[in-house]
Order: structure tokens, then C-alpha cells, then sequence
């Protein structure tokens, strides 16, 4: 008996002194900026790119990165507190902040244009569906209401003299868009690679282009939660440097961002240089195209405000002093 | 012989029959309604202010304004709180009624017979430990645009398990002297079936309707999530995804109680039919 007691002993303190020890072996570091960005969207190229180069290691900065499915959860990650800083699209960043009282703040453009409006190959090659009227009473998918591509797409339906109610508009997931394409639900849009790897597995054709809807729309952003701002200004304008450095090297360097993507999406190269080529990579912003939009969510219901607020809120969620001081 | 094995089921929890009719003469008291109606209702009201309050900083009153704007003006694209749930009940339904389809004639071949059992249990059990919402990446892939299909696949693959587990569990506990009288007899097996086996595995099967409901339906938001329109599981998605939380939650206030009534009707329902049968209890 008094030798059961010893071994079990022995084992309770073999156990502590394992938990004990691989939790100091493996204690979590304190990173200096914690980023999030969203899976597989090749707008955000800057960060990757400043990841593969090493640029933060070489401003001195521990970096962690979090990924997240759409930019409504990565939102969530700066209600959270799980991230400081954060690549994602204007149109969530715009909406969470308003609805949900999210302090971020966006410092700079990740990208600008990068959506299309995909239809069904079969029913483009049969010349079926050639533009968007093609499109009236049919299904079209969408990545959510306040997404940038929705926006895009009521603006083209309202270009092409048509309303949204004259589709039946779906919000889907992008990656499951192109499989889901049938005669009767023959047309998506969604930001890059998603148009391009469709169009490269021969499911789907372009008929528009963001570019043709609205030249320079206004897409992602590099954001910061206020309260990093506050606390560590300094890491902000490293960041900033840094996304403002990889831009310019993506546009400067076509040839080997590509080969960056290309790795890190882990697909063929052929789509994701058609991809690229839509995409355009600048870190100026455009308040009023943030306008544009805001006033779009306004008129949506997606969003509460006052047009006298506006001016004044803009004031708060753009801030251009960052990307302005960098070298 | 009804009322025989009722008064049976009441001798043995204890209660006699005078005091059962006593009982029910004497109607719902006071107390009861606030043992199982208030205090629960107050309960329930303070768990949903104290989630809503810390996610948000919400109270109940805003809630409550989501909720009734909800019902009268929409979401953002004009639909309904109501339709959203009429759709959501259709998916389920369908689910559901797949399920019950397949998984009672399955369950009863299962537990039946030997030799299906000894093919099909493995099956079942490789099968069965996967989360539907794991399928959800396949079934897009299964049934491409067809996303009604899809959603009711995993609506169905909620449901389908526990109707089987039950119904396979139900049938192999029919009692063996019941059985070889019935051979003694020489009873065919469509009568065996029909008047023996059914009816001893009644509970269980109505037991895991209950369950494979309630799991459906559970499903439910998982399946709308993808590809949708409309629907309870598709506004709770989408307004998230705007940050309208307050709407989020009358979503959620509505798909659970739903869920309970559901299961509250299954109850009531297993209770009256199967009254014969004493290990049935709400």
C-alpha cells in the first residue's frame, strides 16, 4: 500500500514538472504587432510580400499573423483584442466600425479595383448571356450585403439600366462560387483570385471588370485598432513603412511578386498573373471614395448615420498622417 | 388493457390513480406555472441580457426593437423575420422527413436482421462520428448549385443518426418472449413487424425523432450559412457579418425557441401516444 502511495507520488510529480517545464519551454512571446489578414486574397499581397522579404525582422519587429475567412471576423479580432493591426476590405471595416462601435482606424490602401463579374462559360460560348441583362431573373452569386462587390454589382445592374431586384442575388462563400455556376444560376462576383482561377479552369468568363464599373474603387485597407495607435504609434509608422515599401516594390517588381503569390496561394502561376494585372496595388487614400461608399451602406440600411455625420466620422476612421510620413 | 398498463406506469412512479385524477382535477396551480413557466421565462431573459450586454453592450430593450423591426420592416433586403423562419422550416422539414424515411426502415432492418446488421453497423459507425458540419465543403461539391440540395443533405445527415441509433436500439430490445411466441404461432414476419417489432420500438424511434429533430435543426444554421438568401440561419450569418447584433440575437432568440417548441410538441405527442409504455417521460 505505502508503495502505491509513493509511485503515485512520483507519477503526480513527474506529471507537474512536465506540464511546468514545457510550459516555460514553450511560453508564448509577446510579438510587437499582431496582424490579421483574410485567406487567399491576393489584394493583400503587401503583407506577404513584407513577410517573405523579411521586412519586419528588419524594422526590428516580432510580428504574429492571424488569418481570418472575411473581413467582418477579422473586425471581430479587433473587438476582440486578438489583433492590432489589420489588412481587410473597407466595406466591413466601414460597416463593423459604425455598427458595432469598432475603434480602427484605416492608415492606408492596400489595393484598389480587383473584383470581375463572372458568368457561366457555357452559357457566354452560347452566347446566351453576353452583358448583364442577360442576367434578369437569375440567380447571381455574392460575397455578403456589405461587401464592396455587392455595391459593385448594384452599381453595374444600375449602369446597365437594371435594378438589383431584377436578380436573384445569393451570398455565397467565393471559393464555392465557380462550382456552384449552373444555366439557372450562371453569374458571380468576388474580388481576385476567384474570377481568375475560374476563368482558368474554363467555368466561368469576365464580362465586367471593377475597373469597367468604377475606375480606382476603393477595396482593402491596412487598418489599426485605436488603442495601438495610441499606445504604440512608433510600430504603426514601422508597419506603415513597410506596406508602403512592399507596394512599391509589387508594382515595381511585377514579375517576382507574382512568383510570391504564386507560392503563396499555391496555384498555377497563368491565373494568378491574370489576377494581378486587375489588381491595382497603391497606398494612397481616397477619402472620398470612402465617401462614395459610406453613403452606398447609408442608402443600404446597412448602416445608421446622419449625412452630417459623415463628414465628421471620416475624420476619425481615415487617417493619412501615417502612410504621408513615410520615407 | 390500456388503462391496465397505465395504472401499472402509475403504481410504479409512485402515484396512485385516485391521486392521479385528483391531481388533474384539481388543474395547473399557481406554483406550477411559476415553477415551469416564469421563473424559467426570467431566467432565460437574464441569460440573453447578460450574452447581449457583454457582446455588445446591449440590453433587452434593443433587442427587442431588432426583433419587432425585424418582423414588420426586414433585414436589409426587406425579408421578413417570418419568411426567413417559413423558409428555414421548410429546409428542416424536408431534412427531417428524409431522414425519418431512411433511418426507421434502416434502423428496423438493423436491429433486425443479423446479417445487415453485421454489414451495415460498421458502416453506420465510420460514418456516424463525423459532424455534419464537416460535410459542408463535400456537400457544395455534391450537389454544385443544387443548394437547396446541399442544405438539406446537412440537415439530414443531423437527423439521420439519431433516428437510426434509436430505432436499430429500440428493435433489438423487442422482448424475446414476445417473439418466439409469435413464431410458436407461426406468425409471419410482416405480422411479426408490424405487431410486435413496431410497436416495442416505438419509444426509442420516437425517441431519436425527438433528438434527430432537435440535431436538424441545430443544423440548420450551419447549412444556411452557405449560399443563401434567405432563411434563420442565413440572417443570423449576415447580419454578423454587419455587426447588427442586436438583430443577430432575436435570429437566435427565434431559432431556439423554435427548437424548443419543436421538441416540446415531440414530447406532448410521445407522451399521448405512447402512454402504454412507462419509460417514456417529459
Amino acid at each position: 500500500m505505502e508503495s502505491k502511495k509513493v509511485v503515485a507520488v512520483a507519477l503526480s510529480v513527474v506529471v507537474v514538472v512536465s506540464v511546468v517545464a514545457v510550459a516555460v519551454w514553450f511560453a508564448p512571446t509577446t510579438p510587437d504587432v499582431r496582424i490579421g489578414y483574410l485567406a487567399q486574397d491576393l489584394h493583400q499581397l503587401a503583407l506577404r510580400v513584407a513577410y517573405v522579404k523579411g521586412w519586419f525582422g528588419e524594422a526590428g519587429l516580432t510580428v504574429e499573423l492571424l488569418q481570418y475567412q472575411n473581413g467582418a471576423y477579422e473586425m471581430d479580432g479587433f473587438l476582440a483584442g486578438q489583433i492590432d493591426m489589420g489588412y481587410l476590405g473597407v466595406a466591413p471595416a466601414l460597416t463593423k466600425s459604425i455598427n458595432q462601435n469598432v475603434s480602427v482606424t484605416v492608415l492606408a490602401t492596400a489595393n484598389l479595383e480587383g473584383s470581375a463579374i463572372m458568368v457561366h462559360k457555357g452559357e457566354y460560348d452560347a452566347g446566351r448571356i453576353l452583358n448583364l441583362t442577360g442576367l434578369v431573373n437569375k440567380t447571381v452569386f455574392h460575397p455578403g450585403p456589405s461587401s464592396v462587390q455587392n455595391f459593385l454589382l448594384r452599381l453595374a445592374l444600375s449602369q446597365s439600366g437594371l435594378s438589383y431586384s431584377d436578380i436573384t442575388a445569393i451570398a455565397a462563400v467565393p471559393q464555392n462560387m465557380a462550382i456552384s455556376l449552373t444555366p439557372d444560376a450562371p453569374a458571380f462576383i468576388a474580388w481576385e483570385p476567384f474570377p481568375a482561377l475560374a476563368e482558368y479552369e474554363n467555368l466561368a468568363v469576365p464580362i465586367l471588370l471593377s475597373h469597367d464599373i468604377w475606375p480606382r474603387h476603393p477595396c482593402c485597407v491596412l487598418a489599426s485598432s485605436d488603442d495601438f495607435i495610441n499606445r504604440k504609434p512608433d510600430v504603426v509608422q514601422k508597419v506603415v513603412d513597410i506596406h508602403k515599401r512592399a507596394e512599391e516594390w509589387i508594382v515595381a517588381n511585377p514579375a517576382e511578386a507574382i512568383g510570391i503569390a504564386t507560392q503563396w496561394l499555391g496555384v498555377n502561376a497563368t491565373p494568378v498573373e491574370t489576377a494581378f494585372n486587375r489588381i491595382v496595388y497603391d497606398f494612397n487614400l481616397n477619402r472620398t471614395a470612402i465617401e462614395v461608399f459610406l453613403t452606398f451602406l447609408i442608402d443600404q440600411e446597412q448602416v445608421t448615420m446622419y449625412p452630417s455625420e459623415i463628414g465628421p466620422y471620416l475624420d476619425d476612421f481615415i487617417n493619412a498622417t501615417f502612410i504621408e510620413s513615410s520615407p | 388493457m390500456m388503462s391496465g398498463a397505465t395504472e401499472e406506469h402509475a403504481e410504479m412512479k409512485g402515484d396512485s390513480p385516485p391521486r392521479q385524477r385528483k391531481a388533474k382535477r384539481q388543474g395547473t396551480r399557481p406554483v406550477d406555472i411559476l415553477l415551469t413557466a416564469v421563473i424559467p421565462l426570467a431566467i432565460l431573459l437574464m441569460i440573453w441580457q447578460f450574452i447581449a450586454y457583454f457582446a455588445q453592450g446591449l440590453g433587452l430593450l434593443d433587442i427587442a426593437n431588432s426583433f419587432v423591426k425585424l418582423v414588420i420592416k426586414g433585414d436589409a433586403d426587406g425579408t421578413t423575420l417570418g419568411q426567413h423562419t417559413a423558409m428555414s422550416m421548410v429546409r428542416v422539414t424536408l431534412g427531417f422527413a428524409l431522414a425519418a424515411a431512411t433511418a426507421i426502415p434502416l434502423g428496423i432492418a438493423v436491429g433486425r436482421y443479423r446479417l445487415v446488421s453485421m454489414v451495415l453497423g460498421p458502416v453506420v459507425e465510420a460514418f456516424r462520428p463525423l459532424p455534419p458540419i464537416a460535410w459542408i465543403p463535400l456537400s457544395i461539391l455534391l450537389f454544385r448549385s443544387n443548394l437547396i440540395g446541399a442544405q438539406v443533405f446537412i440537415i439530414w445527415l443531423g437527423a439521420f443518426f439519431p433516428i437510426l441509433i434509436n430505432t436499430t436500439a429500440g428493435v433489438k430490445r423487442t422482448s424475446t418472449v414476445h417473439l418466439d411466441v409469435a413464431s410458436t404461432f407461426g406468425t409471419s414476419e410482416r405480422q411479426i413487424l408490424s405487431k410486435i417489432v413496431l410497436p416495442s420500438a416505438a419509444p426509442e424511434t420516437f425517441a431519436g425523432l425527438r433528438i434527430g429533430f432537435g440535431i436538424g435543426w441545430m443544423c440548420l444554421v450551419a447549412a444556411e450559412m452557405f449560399g443563401s438568401a434567405i432563411g434563420l440561419g442565413y440572417l443570423v450569418t449576415i447580419t454578423q457579418q454587419t455587426g447588427k447584433t442586436g438583430e443577430t440575437i432575436s435570429a437566435m432568440i427565434v431559432i431556439g425557441f423554435i427548437g424548443f417548441l419543436i421538441s416540446y410538441v415531440f414530447l406532448r405527442a410521445e407522451k399521448r401516444l405512447l402512454r402504454w409504455r412507462r419509460e417514456v417521460a417529459v
